[in-house]
């Protein structure tokens, strides 16, 4: 045994020998008696190693306080027991700062680090894709004639394509359809990616062939649609109103890719197209697997080799901007690792961008949080710990080097560290809990079983480590320098270094605390402000839905009809005191269709627009001033687009640019765009009417919106806007039967409250005020109580200097203010580090907030005001407790 | 002779090394003084103060013939010196000198 070798060598064997004939003697083998003899061994060892170095012990007695780290150890948990109060809030505190900070990392962890459920071995997945050669933009599509080429090779072990739509899906019989994403995938496509059916099978090679009329539902859409009944699997559906069989429920799995990533519900086969009416020519994903050990680098050269022995394939796909898709051109492949949500694959939108300009929003204040529970709960320990002085002098006068004392603070600081870990992890499991269903990005699938995995626990195992030596360092220091002090001899007490730490740390509270009051402050400030916008109409009573006749597979007339007919419904229905329609929405996200006009008549450099079709009603359902000439007619209306001989109506702040002061009713302008400097118009408006300025979705931070309104509204998505006194819900459902008896299986897009059309546009800025307010809100009771047991320690820790001073002749009010004027000192000083620190934090803040500065005084002096006030509320309590105390009693509290 | 003054730890063992005579080693040692003496020595404090009274010369060690006894191997025997006799003896007649006339005193 090599424990042995701790004993010095001339006793060795001796000792060894003994030890077994002792165990012998109980009749102790084997494990036990190792164990027993090992554990023997450290003692004795322990002994020689003390005395070794010098260490004078009482040879006497029972084992001392100084027998190792089993002891610390000991004392530590010993000390957990005795003060259960105190450690249950130094654990409370770290484990709210772990748990924040876990929850923070895990959300960010599970938007750029999750794999795609569902699906097998993401490594050796690559997505396949082209990209318009002149172009820096990638664009994440393929071709569908690429397939076949590509197939040619047998670089891959398997290859498919797929691409997603959302169509309105009925599930049961008669009943109302809802927009639901669907997958149209090629043959191969889910085997590609080892996707399995939970239930039931995946579609058969000959069903996507012939284009059967056999469909797949997500397990989601199972558990709302069919309450998880296996009865579920042989059920017919309806997309577009086409009926087909579910054939099996698909486990996991919900798509991948770069839009709504993971919210796909329903699965057909691509060849359902031509049921569906749908013509399409490309993929949006087109997947491979490579073989076993293979590369991609391998696997590229072989593909691009059959590509090329193909020859040139159909020539050309349309790409937004009008961008050619050049295949006969040097050829571009792009592999990706198709590893994670949607993110990496195919990173269209810069949405890992967005998100990682979100998340310092998110990280920061919970870090500032755990920090200041890391000073709390320093101060808490070192206050505790110093209430024990007598031990700490006790131990050193016997020989406890300040190393010795401060390693059993170390132990008790570990203790609690790994408690606060586990406790943190658990809150981190509820919080995470919390923000399911959190749609914090409109365009990223909600937030779905936030999971803490490897990643995440590694994360707040290393948190924790940071945490323990944050929070440890301050209180281990101050017992290390604490030693010298000769308590034992006299009922003083070691105060002035200690004091000394504890201010600190209390400043450094105080300054965490009004960062993140501050922060909270100024962004609800700034989300007030959002909602309390003048949106140049008036919302109030107002409803708003969408329909899309074109995923239903309405014609052109077909979809014409219907909008007439909705409308002239929607304004004969009781209540309603007007109904209009639009397109885009009010507040579409990317905002109207961009746009350059200017006066016909003068060659003035032209200005760039949003325009937007709508029904002369417009103006009166949303409550939009009309400040001159007219809008509309029904019969203007009507008409189709170019035989209205180009009427529009613009806002007052286009007026003024084109026409400055003069009247613009009357004038003509000219809608066209400019070329190479060289203006081309398209077409000639003249303006009948002058109406107030709105708000728009793409830029709703200003309030000026030059817009153009022409009369129609007839684009994919029509937009009904209808004021009624109906209460919201009844209004919606109103709505929904009117569009039922019109267009049955046609769902609503987005119905709700005009309010709610606005909400839809700052969703960060909501979940990020929500996100600070709580954690400020936390951090201040944090920083209140530290505030509080620390005066009450200190004022505690003075009682009998106040009991003398009382004696001498101080009035007791001398004496609150003489503890009053350091607390405010203290807090002073903590208040201008809290500035300096907001100042700096406030950069970020400032491309975030709306009508408000992000160092906005009103907000500040209230967060100060505040903190001072329960600064001096936590230091007055016990103070004036510490006031009343007589004299007596003070000087005999010793 | 100056007498070394002996901690009580060392009394104890000093002592139960001469009851033990010649067969006293640090597992019946340990028994001795926990029977007699009614003292619970921890094994660690047995063997360092052998060390030291060693090392102050009162005892004398030597290694036993190995034993066929479980282990096997020899046992460190101790056996006490005359200076340690000595020291036993100052010790005991100091503990009487101060113990005249009081009810500790034997007549």
């Amino acid at each position: 045994m090599k424990v042995f070798r701790l004993i010095p060598a001339a006793w060795r064997d001796s000792v060894r020998r003994d030890l077994e004939e002792e165990a012998s003697r109980a009749g102790w083998r084997g494990t036990r008696r190792a164990l027993w003899i090992s554990w023997e061994v450290l003692r004795v060892a322990g002994r020689f190693h003390w005395r070794a170095h010098g260490l004078s012990l009482p040879e006497f007695g029972r084992r001392t306080f100084l027998s190792g780290f089993a002891t610390d150890l000991r004392l530590g948990l010993r000390a957990f027991r005795r003060q259960p109060g105190s450690s249950a809030a130094i654990v409370v505190m770290l484990a709210l700062g772990i748990g924040a900070t876990t929850t923070g990392y895990a959300l960010f962890n599970y938007v750029l680090f999750r794999p795609v459920p569902g699906v097998v071995d993401p490594d050796r997945l690559v997505t396949i894709y082209f990209h318009p050669i002149d172009d820096r933009f990638v664009f994440g599509a393929a071709p569908r004639s690429s397939l076949a080429a590509l197939r040619q090779s047998q670089a891959m072990d398997g290859l498919g394509g797929a691409y997603t739509v959302a169509l309105p899906v009925a599930l049961r019989g008669d009943g109302d359809a809802e927009h639901a994403t669907v997958e149209l995938v090629t043959d191969g496509y889910l085997g590609v990616l080892g996707v399995r059916a939970r239930i039931g099978r995946l579609f058969t090679d000959e069903e996507i062939g012939s284009g059967a009329d056999v469909a797949l539902i997500s397990e989601r859409l199972w558990h709302r649609a069919f309450g998880g009944a296996s009865t579920a699997v042989g059920q017919r559906i309806t997309v577009t109103r086409i009926p087909f069989t579910v054939v099996g429920i698909v486990d996991r799995y919900q798509g991948w890719g770069s839009v709504r990533a993971g919210d796909v519900d329903v699965w057909l086969p691509m060849t359902a197209e031509r049921r569906l009416n749908r013509v399409d020519d490309r993929f949006e994903n087109l997947v491979g697997r490579l073989p076993r050990g293979g590369t991609a680098a391998v696997a590229e050269q072989q593909l691009r080799a059959a590509f090329t022995s193909v020859g040139p394939t159909r020539p050309f796909m349309m790409l937004p901007g009008a961008r050619r898709l050049n295949l006969n051109g040097p050829l571009r492949l792009r592999f990706a690792p198709a590893l994670y949500t949607g993110l990496h694959a195919s990173d269209l939108f810069g949405t890992r961008n967005r998100i990682l300009e979100v998340y310092p929003f998110v990280i920061g204040p919970t870090a500032l949080l755990l920090l200041l529970a890391c000073a709390n709960a320093a101060n808490l320990l070192l206050a505790r710990t110093l209430r024990r002085e007598r031990e700490l002098a006790v131990k050193s006068a016997i020989g406890a080097g300040g190393w010795r004392l401060a390693r059993g603070v170390a132990v008790e600081v570990g203790i609690l560290g790994i408690a606060a870990m586990l406790f943190g992890v658990l809150g981190a499991k509820l919080l995470t809990g919390l923000v399911n269903g959190t749609q914090v990005f409109s365009w990223v699938a909600p937030i779905d079983n936030v999971p803490l995995d490897w990643r995440v626990l590694l994360f707040t195992a290393g948190m924790s480590m940071a945490t323990v030596v944050v929070f440890g360092f301050v209180p281990i220091l101050a017992v290390r320098r604490a030693r010298l002090r000769p308590v034992l001899h006299q009922a003083g007490r070691f105060t002035s270094s200690a004091s000394r730490f504890r201010a600190a740390l209390l400043c450094v509270q105080i300054a965490l605390s009004l960062t993140l009051l501050a922060g909270a402050g100024v962004l609800a400030r700034s989300l007030h402000n959002l909602r309390a916008v003048d949106l140049g109409m008036n919302a109030r009573g107002v409803v708003s839905f969408g329909i899309d006749g074109r995923r239903l597979g309405l014609t052109p007339a077909r979809r014409d009809v219907l909008v007439r007919e909705v409308l002239e419904r929607l304004s004969s229905t009781p209540g309603v005191q007007a109904a209009a329609v639009a397109a885009p929405p009010a507040f579409s996200k990317d905002g109207w269709f961009p746009a350059r006009v200017r006066p016909a008549s003068a060659t003035a450099p032209d200005l760039r627009i949003e325009t937007a079709m709508v029904s002369g009603s417009y103006f009166d359902a949303l409550g939009i001033p009309v400040r001159a000439g007219r809008t509309f007619s029904e019969d203007e209306f009507q008409r189709r687009p170019g035989e209205t001989g180009g009427l529009g109506m613009i806002s007052e702040s286009l007026a003024r640019r084109l026409f400055g002061n003069a009247p613009a009713v009357g004038q003509h302008i000219e809608v066209g765009e400019a070329r190479e400097g060289e203006w081309r118009s398209l077409r000639r408006i003249e303006i009948i009417g002058v109406v107030g300025d709105t708000r728009s979705g793409l830029r709703f931070r200003t309030d000026e919106r030059p817009a153009l309104y022409e009369p129609g509204a007839r684009l994919t998505i029509s937009t009904f806007y209808v004021r009624s006194s109906l209460p919201a819900a009844a209004a919606i459902a109103t709505m929904r039967n009117v569009v039922r008896q019109i267009e049955p299986g046609l769902p609503l897009i987005n119905a709700g409250t005009l309010r709610d059309e606005v909400e839809r546009l700052i969703p960060e800025e909501r979940v990020l005020a929500q996100v600070l307010a709580g954690v400020a809100l936390v951090a201040t009771v944090l920083a209140l109580a530290g505030i509080y047991a620390v005066v009450t320690y200190l004022v505690n820790e003075r009682t009998r200097e106040f009991g003398i001073r009382i004696a001498l002749g101080a009035s007791r009010r001398a004496i609150s203010i003489h503890v009053l004027r350091g607390v405010a000192i203290t807090g002073a000083v903590g208040l201008a580090a809290g500035l300096v620190l907001f100042a700096g934090a406030s950069r970020l803040l400032e491309a975030r907030v709306f009508g408000v500065s992000a160092l906005d005084p009103a907000t500040l002096v209230v967060a100060m005001t505040l903190l001072i006030l329960t600064a001096f509320l936590a230091a007055w309590l016990p103070t004036r407790r510490a006031a009343r105390v007589d004299p007596t009693i003070a000087l005999h509290a010793e | 002779m100056e007498h070394i003054r002996l901690g009580e730890v060392e009394h104890l063992v000093l002592l139960a090394v001469l009851r033990l005579d010649g067969q006293a080693y640090a597992v019946p040692i340990r028994e001795l003084i926990d029977r007699d003496a009614g003292v619970k020595l921890s094994r660690g404090s047995i063997y360092i103060t052998l060390d030291r009274v060693q090392k102050k010369g009162l005892v004398e060690s030597w290694f036993s013939e190995p034993t066929g006894e479980p282990g096997g191997k020899a046992r460190r025997l101790f056996r006490i010196r005359p200076s340690g006799v000595a020291a036993l003896k100052a010790a005991r007649r100091a503990v009487e000198r101060l113990s005249v006339g009081t009810a500790l005193h034997k007549r």
